[in-house]
């Protein structure tokens, strides 16, 4: 189950239900043998403005190895598609990416990261924008930041370069907590959006 | 009865940073009298080393050389037991239950165990070749007793010790009916082992 609630534009607010399956392989022993793991995800996702609804894979391979006891790398692959009733909420995506995982105490992991994603993007704005109708011809007006004024979303292929700082804190063997920081670059050139991302997590397993 | 009273200390140095979590008593510290004249004792027939809780229990294990040791698996899922340790390499590949074949340690020395699916699963074993030792508790004492009369020579080895048990040993002269008491006091590496909490970056393993 996933879920996100927003503070201002309530048609974003959203419940997922998905399944997962994985398949992780360690070549050798010990926590410093090279691993991949492939993993299969559906799901479904309701959206408040139902229209975005659907149904959501991804495909994601992923590799690691440790390079000390404290020092691990990742990097992997996602192949992500959403698939709306209303074709032009669909979106489909590549994403590749890269970690850094230093164990600092224990207790205290600080993950860096890259991500570069190349997919379907959405981008808002309120006309008249010919700037973004020389790129793309898929638009459609929306009401999900209210009717006045009246936003536009214009569908188009994007490129997101985007680093990323997290630390996470096991607080017992149950439980464990999550600030991270992400920066991110969506571009179709000479469109560019920048974001800015602040996440805090908690994390229970059972 | 010969008595060999031991008292194992943190290095003073050592405890400035670690005396905040720990008392500058150790535990799970070896303590092992090795004769001078060669000892031909036979050793304990069997020895075990459980899993629960996704736990090696105990931590650390002292044995002679010779001693066969079973590796029952408590747990409702399979683990995977290995050592890389030159002293002995093994593996007992995905197994859930009672082994069929126990581990025989059959050379002098320190042997690693892990998990290879539970990374944070470790423990320690000391083959040694004297039936004389003990591990220390929480009060970092250990007591050996029924020593024959004559000279030995002493050594404590700990998981994080820093550098050979033999820099540490002290060598003694038992007579009949006799009681020494020693004190060690160990230099010993910070204590990292990765805890077991739900992490991003583990593959979903718990």
């Amino acid at each position: 189950m996933r879920g996100h609630l927003w503070d201002q534009y309530n048609a974003f607010n959203e419940i997922g239900a998905g399944a997962s399956a994985s398949l992780r392989y360690r070549f050798g022993l010990g926590p410093q043998a090279p691993w991949i793991l492939l993993e299969e995800r559906i799901g479904y996702d309701r959206f408040q403005e139902t229209v975005r609804s659907g149904w959501g894979e991804s495909l994601r391979l992923r590799g690691g190895i440790a390079i000390s006891e404290r020092i691990a790398l990742e990097a992997g692959y996602i192949f992500g598609n959403f698939a709306a009733p209303d074709d032009f909420f669909d979106e489909q995506g590549h994403t590749a990416n890269a970690r850094v995982i230093i164990d600092l105490t224990s207790s205290l992991q600080v993950v860096l990261g890259y991500t570069y994603r190349a997919g379907n993007v959405i981008s808002y704005a309120v006309p008249p924008r010919p700037d973004i109708l020389m790129l793309t011809s898929e638009l459609r007006p929306v009401t999900t930041f209210g009717t006045n004024p009246l936003y536009t979303a214009y569908r188009l292929r994007g490129q997101t370069n985007a680093v990323s700082v997290s630390a996470e804190y096991a607080l017992t063997r149950y439980l464990s907590v999550q600030l991270a920081y992400e920066y991110a670059v969506t571009s179709h050139d000479p469109l560019q959006y920048e974001n800015h991302l602040v996440e805090a997590k908690v994390a229970f397993a059972y | 009865m010969n008595l060999l009273r031991v008292r194992v200390l943190l290095l003073a140095a050592f405890s400035l940073c670690h005396n905040l979590h720990a008392s500058s008593l150790v535990s799970d510290a070896v303590v092992y009298a090795k004769e001078r004249a060669a000892i031909s004792a036979p050793a304990k027939k069997r020895a075990v080393i459980d899993q629960r809780d996704k736990q090696f229990i105990p931590y650390v294990t002292a044995l002679q050389v010779g001693t066969s040791v079973l590796f029952p698996n408590n747990d409702n899922i399979r683990h995977h037991v290995y050592s890389l340790s030159p002293a002995k390499k093994f593996e007992l590949p995905l197994y859930a239950g009672v082994p069929a074949e126990p581990v025989t340690f059959d050379k002098e020395g320190f042997v690693t165990l892990g998990c290879n699916i539970h990374d944070w699963m470790i423990a320690y074993v000391a083959v040694l070749a004297t039936p004389y030792f003990q591990i220390t508790g929480k009060e970092g004492r250990a007591l050996l007793k029924d020593l024959p009369p004559g000279q030995y020579i002493v050594e404590v080895w700990q998981p994080s010790l820093k550098g050979a048990p033999r820099q540490f040993a002290q060598h003694v002269d038992l007579a009949a009916k006799g009681a020494k008491e020693l004190l060690f006091t160990l230099d010993l590496k910070p204590d990292f082992r990765a805890k077991r909490a739900p992490r991003s970056s583990t593959g979903g393993y718990r």
